[in-house]
């Protein structure tokens, strides 16, 4: 017989939950994959850490190729 | 591809991998980050190494020998060598490490604390660290101070002639004479690098070279043969040169020691090329721990490991002969 999980409080609050969690996840690897193509991303940075200093040497690339 | 869309690339010119990086991307040595088109640094002043070494630790044979030289790093590298000896800290991206709030101004200051008349950019490589490095450099030449730099000497040439300029020693990492080696153990290429000698010899900067002989990979008694003999004709015999025991580490720990007859082998094959001061490192064999003077054939430095136990030098040359020698050397 199919289960009804929403038919007692018990099974229902598990089934809420389980619905977040895999919406909270689904969100989360949403956002993941949908980022800039970055091999390090910057969300780990503690800008306390690292510096925010001008580097040198570089030239502005809109016209590069991929 | 979406990146290809952006109008925010920039390609860094600082080293030969010359990376296109996208609007938030960093470059493979981890610490420069594209910052909406503009390109930032994130280690300027933030090392995660700051000690003070004998100056032989370097290597560096010929340059103050005896003293102390104050050495910092930061994190990341360009280079990825899989037998990297720092490798916790060079293949860490900054924010991974316990950092240093140390400006330039702070580590002159600290440098002339611990009694240090030099200050080495070492551990990983300046090449990455290179507008801390330069800034710092600066300072220390104002202050009459010495710079040192430990290098892959990966670098493209415009900076390292900004470096060279304010740069006095350097212990070059000549990692194999095969291009192949470079590509598949390195990360990088072999031709720049020899550039870079080039130029920082050309410069006036003592350069001294480190090959770290590994078993079966750059052990190549013909190999090494044929690098002693470009480095007598172009950067000149009387160019100090070590060999360096490799000791199984990071990614290449399934690898043994480098046997001692492969390091004297090494040696004895500079030797036969010509070059005058030839080392060996990280063993202890007495012929290649002294300097001789390439004229009369006395020591005129002897050492234990980092200790000189004798000098026999005035002035830069030889106490017995009056031959100078190549090298920075205390006025007596």
């Amino acid at each position: 017989m199919k289960r009804e999980p929403w038919k007692n409080d018990v099974s229902r609050r598990s089934f809420l939950r389980r619905g977040l969690l895999s919406i909270g996840g689904w969100i989360a690897l949403g956002n993941a994959s949908g980022r800039e193509a970055n091999a390090n991303p910057v969300e780990r940075e503690r800008p306390n850490k690292t510096s925010d200093h001008p580097a040198r040497h570089f030239v502005k690339g809109k016209d590069l190729a991929g | 591809m979406s990146r290809t869309k952006s109008d925010n690339w920039v390609e860094c010119r600082l080293c030969p991998k010359r990376c296109k990086l996208a609007d938030m991307e960093r470059g493979e040595c981890r610490v420069r980050v594209n910052r909406g088109g503009k390109l930032r640094t994130l280690v300027y002043g933030k090392p995660c190494s700051l000690h003070v070494d004998p100056v032989e630790k370097k290597p560096m044979f010929h340059f103050l020998p005896g003293s102390p030289i104050f050495s910092i790093a930061t994190a990341g590298c360009n280079l990825s060598c899989l037998f990297c000896q720092n490798w916790s800290i060079s293949q860490s991206d900054p924010e991974d490490l316990e950092n240093h709030d140390y400006p330039p101004e702070r580590v002159i200051e600290a440098a002339r604390r611990s009694g240090c008349e030099s200050i080495a950019y070492t551990y990983t490589d300046p090449v990455i660290y290179f507008e801390y490095a330069l800034d710092t450099a600066r300072l220390a030449r104002k202050a009459g101070m010495k710079n040192v730099l430990v290098t892959a000497a990966y670098i493209e040439e415009e900076p390292l002639r900004e470096l060279c300029e304010v740069t006095d020693g350097a212990n070059v990492d000549l990692k194999s004479f095969d291009d192949n080696y470079y590509r598949e153990i390195c990360n990088g290429r072999l031709k720049p690098v020899l550039r870079s000698l080039e130029i920082m010899h050309e410069a006036g900067v003592l350069v001294e070279i480190t090959n770290l002989v590994v078993p079966t990979l750059n052990d190549d008694p013909g190999m090494i043969a044929e690098m002693c003999v470009w480095i007598r004709d172009t950067l000149g015999a009387e160019t100090p040169l070590h060999f360096s025991r490799f000791h199984p580490r990071h990614r290449l720990a399934n690898l043994p020691p480098t046997s001692k007859e492969t390091l004297i082998l090494a040696a004895e094959t500079a030797l036969g090329a010509g070059l005058k001061h030839v080392y060996v490192g990280n063993l202890r064999d007495r012929r290649f721990e002294h300097t001789y003077c390439p004229a009369c054939g006395k020591a005129v430095i002897r050492r234990a490991g980092f200790r000189i136990l004798e000098r026999n030098m005035k002035n830069g040359a030889c106490a017995h002969c009056g031959r100078a020698l190549r090298g920075v050397w205390r006025k007596e």
